[in-house]
């Protein structure tokens, strides 16, 4: 092997340890990229923010189901207050007798 | 010289390319992890979540509940109250059915002298009833004294009783009082049959 051979295997092998170096220095990267989108996901699950809307809906349908029970009583009383109208008369006779004396 | 600078290379290229897979391996090795890792949290947070709502739904409707039942017992009693006022009402204005009046008279006065120990009685009313006593107090010793089997006798206290009617009856050295008054009635049929009262009035109503 002459000395320019070995000169220019020296110049190669310069040059594959370059493009090496740069591999690696790309694995850092993905790796990195990796590391930050993994903790990216996890942040987004821990913040209570990202269950807002569920709270909200679950808040909602909660309200709703409190206005049925308050229209009921709205209903109940309404049919009561019927109900008291028809037996109006009768019920104050039947007080009256009382307190005349059966 | 070719052949070695050639599997030089070619070691190289195998090499740079095991590095860059092996850092694409992680990569998703380290994406697989974090999303079952933020699955896990979500997952943790809903249970919470839904056991925080489930409780505060529980407590809610529990409180809309009792407001209701508060409510329509609060109408019931409004109702009932209403039907005393106007049976009330309707009884002060009986004046006008003098007939009505005097058989009532009566009852009450029987009623009262029959609750008390002893044989002379003096009745407090008011003026309409002080006349109507007066007109028919013979008739009024003879019931009573039949019902009590001895020989009763009524007499009208002086003084002038405030009362929409009725009597109060009470012995002559005053220790026995018997007040059979409307207002007093009215008052023991609230407290006593409040309950059928009730039972009349809403008659019909599923409760």
């Amino acid at each position: 092997m002459s000395i320019e051979e070995i000169r220019d295997l020296i110049k190669q092998e310069k040059k594959l340890e370059g493009e090496h170096s740069d591999a690696e220095k790309k694995a850092v990267e993905i790796i990195n990229r990796a590391k930050e989108k993994a903790a990216q996901m996890i942040e987004e699950v821990s913040d209570e923010g990202y269950y807002e809307d569920i709270l909200k809906q679950k808040s909602n349908e909660v309200e709703e189901k409190k206005k049925l029970i308050d229209k009921e009583a709205d209903e109940k009383i309404k049919l009561l207050d019927q109900i008291a109208a028809q037996n109006r008369e009768k019920t104050v006779l039947f007080i009256i007798e009382l307190v005349l004396g059966k | 010289m070719e052949d070695l600078k050639s599997h030089l290379r070619l070691l190289q290229e195998t090499e740079i390319h095991e590095t860059i897979e092996d850092a694409e391996r992680q990569y998703s090795k380290i994406i697989e992890e974090a999303k079952a890792k933020a699955e896990e949290i979500k997952s943790q947070k809903m249970k919470e979540i839904l056991q925080k709502t489930q409780e505060k739904e529980t407590l809610t409707l529990s409180l809309a509940k009792i407001e209701q039942r508060k409510r329509i017992a609060r109408e019931r009693a409004k109702l009932l109250e209403d039907i005393f006022l106007e049976s009330m009402k309707r009884l002060g204005r009986l004046d006008s059915d003098e007939q009505r009046h005097l058989t009532s008279l009566e009852k009450l006065v029987v009623e009262a002298t029959a609750r008390l120990d002893g044989t002379e009685f003096e009745i407090l009313t008011n003026e309409g009833n002080k006349k109507r006593i007066k007109e028919n107090v013979k008739k009024l010793e003879k019931k009573v004294s039949g019902l009590k089997k001895t020989p009763v006798r009524l007499s009208i206290a002086d003084e002038m009783l405030n009362t929409s009617g009725g009597v109060i009856v009470r012995t002559m050295d005053g220790k026995q009082i018997f007040n059979n008054t409307w207002e007093a009635r009215l008052g023991k049929v609230k407290q006593e049959m409040a309950g059928q009262i009730l039972e009349l009035l809403f008659k019909g109503a599923e409760d």
